[in-house]
């Protein structure tokens, strides 16, 4: 009865049957039927995410479940501007707006408020992000820079995984399942009371992968891959003023690979070797809120993260502690002031192997920001801005402000437009370490390439300049559409330098250009039983070197301009058969383009990086037998038996992503 | 410079394009404000168990008055509410700008507009005539002295009843009101 009500009132809009003025069906409803209507967070997200001066796109816990997803990663190619390659079993080319690669530099993500942005190559080792895929309540996708609320690195785009309060996952969960990629995967939750104004979970969880295939021979590529994480959350209250939270996590990710071209300091030079990888980490996170009043806030925050990677090219650990705070208030009726300082240390510990050399150091970065949201006309038109202010150890001061206006006007539109200022900060890497491009003697090549880093290399940045535009008429229907165009100024290039053993090739900031492009996200549920999203990105760049010193700058600037697809579009299809069977089908289609970082470039083994247009299909079928019991059988990769999404990256020989089946069954207890 | 042209030239079209779509479907778009359209039942709900004291309520009045204050949150989520009737009367609404200046009312709905001037609502507090039934979902609108304060659980809405600052107006809540609160002070 009462879902009834509910659901006619979301649907007839959609169908434009109704005009006039509905009746508030609910008035007919006694106060303990109306107590068990639920506000769905639909109603509330677009209400927030109309009133974001940013190209934003969130995937729900309820995206992530009927995509059929295994990992992060693959979640992530659900929003629109978003470039998912994978690379191997375990690797992946995550970018936003352009900019591919391994070491995608200019995304930074976090996860629950902690970065998971490496300081080594500047970018996210995305094989150390399992959280569980049922802790996660939702996946903000914000495209252009955020460099005036997140800071630096922040230069495309922040990613912000939040995963679910402990009173949201109470109960137990199993979850089992086996397939020919996925070979096996598990994961155990349980949340509890610990008392009226506490909750607590805990998990853990684990996957094995299966290796795909080498494209030029079709052998074994050697990239099995197995996860294993497990943590706890704990959330409560004091009073009705006060949140807290307190979470942890531990991993241990191990896994083969094929290193390609793997350099060596004696004959025969250069090989292929067939090795593993081992990463590990942890962290603890401890988070405080205090409501002063309606529109006034304080936050703190603190984590401590460990990470480590033991390999044959990395033997590098990071840890990293932490502290932010966060005030927000209202300044008379009109101005929503934001203010917050950061503090972050690290501390690297890094041992050389012949592949490579990051210094180990210790570092830390201040931060403050300031912004004020101006109403104009309340909730209508409000005009924002703010800048951050960072201290890095590598550039000293870096601004980030920006400037952004919204105009609503009228809860089914809005439209946005703002100019933002961000930069990437050097990496170690770029700083000072090495990465041997190349060992091949006289006369079959130079001798020892490598890449220099320099104290002299500056901040890369970035002027985005941002159009857009957001339509729900009905709660069934919506359009986003983004447009942006962004000047990049003192991009990477490497200058040759003569050394004692051969050749470096030093960092400098030597490419400046622009992309411009228009992603567009709509989701269309025109009966109860079917729902529809479509998401489409257009982008289109151009760099030029600012001097020609050598032949690698311009293939440098050529390569900026083609590392990324012109169009890329996704179509995700979810179908309601009886009241407890779903069809989920995925379709995904990336333009070709043109694999492969700098190193391959300058490297003496020449590589074709090119990566045909390619289309992936995924289906899954969802039976639920009973009400806490959830089967899954899903198809990936379904159009090819084997495709290559992603090609010559310096370390993995191009790798076909094998077409895969799996099922799985989560119990709620 | 001229591709750069044909790309404001298409952007500017296609802008405007969107911009007359959106309009001529706005007309026949609905208000879809499901939290509002609930809230504005749980008002009329209240009231069927609240009992006023006669001086408030004199029992030869026709209207039971509930008064909006501040930002119209609701939009069309009212319009059915002056078709129900509480104890034999019919409801009429009456949207007041701000708590400042509150005609005579049995009950008040406060905006969360209205936040920042809470410490007005003693003003109404007062006993006799005015004995009017404070309800909003401002977080600490119990705290500012407030009866009902609504309440999101779960994704479900709720309630908390200030019952001891009701009864110092008249104002007497039926227990299967107090029943389905979440708390009671």
């Amino acid at each position: 009865m009462v879902l009834s009500g509910f659901l006619s009132l979301e649907v007839s809009p959609a169908l434009g049957m109704s005009t006039g003025p509905t009746d508030n069906l609910y008035l007919d409803m006694d106060l303990s039927q109306l107590m068990q209507v639920t506000i769905t967070s639909v109603s509330k997200k677009p209400q927030t995410l109309g009133n974001t001066p940013a190209a934003v796109f969130v995937i729900s816990q309820e995206d992530i479940r009927r995509s059929g997803a295994t990992s992060i990663a693959e979640a992530l190619a659900m929003a629109p501007g978003i470039q998912v390659s994978q690379i191997s079993s375990s690797k992946w080319s995550i970018s936003s707006r352009g900019f591919s690669g391994f070491i995608s530099n200019k995304l930074l993500v976090l996860i629950d408020g902690r970065s998971v942005y490496s300081p080594v190559y500047s970018g996210v080792f995305w094989d150390a992000q399992t959280t569980m895929l049922e802790d996660i309540d939702r996946i903000e996708v914000i495209r252009g820079p955020g460099g005036t609320i997140w800071g630096a690195n922040a230069v495309n785009g922040v990613i912000n995984i939040i995963t679910k309060k402990a009173q949201d996952t109470q109960g137990g969960l199993l979850r089992a399942g086996f397939g020919t990629q996925e070979r096996l995967q598990g994961a155990v939750r349980y949340g509890t009371k610990i008392n009226e104004d506490a909750f607590a979970r805990f998990y853990a969880m684990g996957n094995d992968r299966e290796s795909n295939r080498l494209k030029e021979s079709g052998l074994d590529a050697g990239d099995s891959w197995n996860t294993m994480q497990t943590g706890f959350r704990a959330d409560g209250v004091v009073g009705t003023r006060n949140e807290w939270t307190l979470q942890g996590d531990l991993f241990r990710n191990q896994g083969d690979q094929i290193l390609f071209p793997y350099w060596l300091s004696t004959a025969p030079y250069v090989v292929s070797k067939h090795t593993d990888f081992d990463d590990n980490g942890g962290n603890l996170l401890a988070g405080w809120q205090h409501r002063f009043g309606e529109h006034e806030r304080l936050s703190l925050q603190m984590y401590y993260d460990y990470a480590a990677r033991d390999e044959d090219f990395y033997n590098i650990s990071y840890r990293t502690f932490d502290a932010a705070v966060q005030y927000e208030t209202r300044l008379g009726a009109r101005h929503d002031i934001t203010a917050g300082a950061g503090f972050r240390h690290i501390r690297g510990d890094n041992e050389a192997t012949f592949q490579s050399y990051f210094p180990s150091r210790t570092d830390e970065v201040f931060s403050l920001f300031l912004q004020d949201a101006f109403h104009l006309i309340p909730d209508r038109l409000i005009i924002t801005v703010g800048s951050k202010y960072e201290h890095t150890p590598y550039t000293g001061s870096e601004w980030q402000p920006s400037g952004k206006l919204l105009w609503a006007p009228s809860e089914h539109h809005s439209y946005w437009a703002s100019i933002v200022r961000a930069v990437r900060t050097p990496s170690v890497l770029e700083d000072g370490g090495t990465v041997t491009f190349s060992n091949l003697p006289p006369p079959y090549g130079m001798g020892y390439v490598a890449s220099s880093g320099s104290e002299d290399f500056a901040a890369e940045t970035a002027l985005s300049y941002e159009l857009g535009y957001r339509w729900q008429p009905y709660q069934s229907f919506s359009f986003d559409l983004a447009l942006f165009y962004t000047e990049y100024d003192d991009l990477y290039t490497f200058r040759p330098r003569p050394s004692e053993r051969g050749l470096d090739l030093v960092f400098t900031n030597g490419v400046a250009g622009h992309n411009y492009g228009a992603e567009v996200a709509m989701t269309w549920k025109p009966k109860s039983w079917l729902s529809l999203a479509g998401t489409y990105s257009y982008l289109q760049s151009s760099y030029k070197p600012d001097t020609i010193v050598s032949p690698l700058d311009q293939n440098i600037s050529d390569l900026f301009e083609k590392m990324q697809p012109m169009h890329q579009f996704g179509l995700r299809s979810s179908l309601d058969l009886a009241h407890n069977w779903q069809l989920n089908a995925w379709l995904r289609y990336t333009d070709s383009f043109i694999g492969g970082n700098v190193t391959s470039i300058s490297a003496e083994l020449p590589v074709d990086g090119s990566v045909d247009g390619s289309a992936d299909l995924s289906v899954n079928l969802i039976w639920k037998p009973r009400p806490d019991m959830e089967c899954m059988l899903a198809g990936q990769n379904l159009l090819n038996s084997g495709q290559l999404y992603y090609n010559s990256e310096h370390l993995t020989p191009p790798t076909e992503i094998k077409r895969g089946v799996f099922g799985k069954i989560t119990w709620r207890f | 410079m001229l591709r750069l042209f044909r790309l404001f030239l298409f952007l500017f079209l296609f802008w405007t394009s969107l911009w007359v779509v959106s309009r001529v479907a706005d007309v026949q778009a609905e208000e879809c404000n499901h939290e509002y359209h609930l809230k504005a039942a749980f008002l009329v709900n209240f009231a069927k168990f609240i009992t006023w004291p006669e001086q408030a309520l004199p029992a030869d009045q026709q209207d039971f008055i509930l008064c909006v204050v501040g930002k119209d949150v609701f939009g069309s989520a009212l319009d059915g509410v002056e078709s129900k009737t509480v104890g034999g009367r019919t409801v009429r609404v009456v949207r007041v700008k701000s708590l400042k200046n509150v005609p005579t009312c049995q009950m008040l709905f406060i905006s969360p507009s209205e936040a920042d001037n809470l410490s007005l609502i003693d003003r109404w507090a007062t006993g006799g005539q005015k004995a009017a039934v404070m309800v909003s979902d401002v977080f600490n609108f119990i705290e500012a002295g407030g009866h009902i304060q609504l309440i999101v659980t779960d994704n479900r809405l709720s309630f908390v009843v200030n019952h001891t600052a009701m009864r110092k107006l008249g104002l007497q809540a039926n227990s299967s009101l107090l029943s389905l609160a979440s708390t009671v002070y």
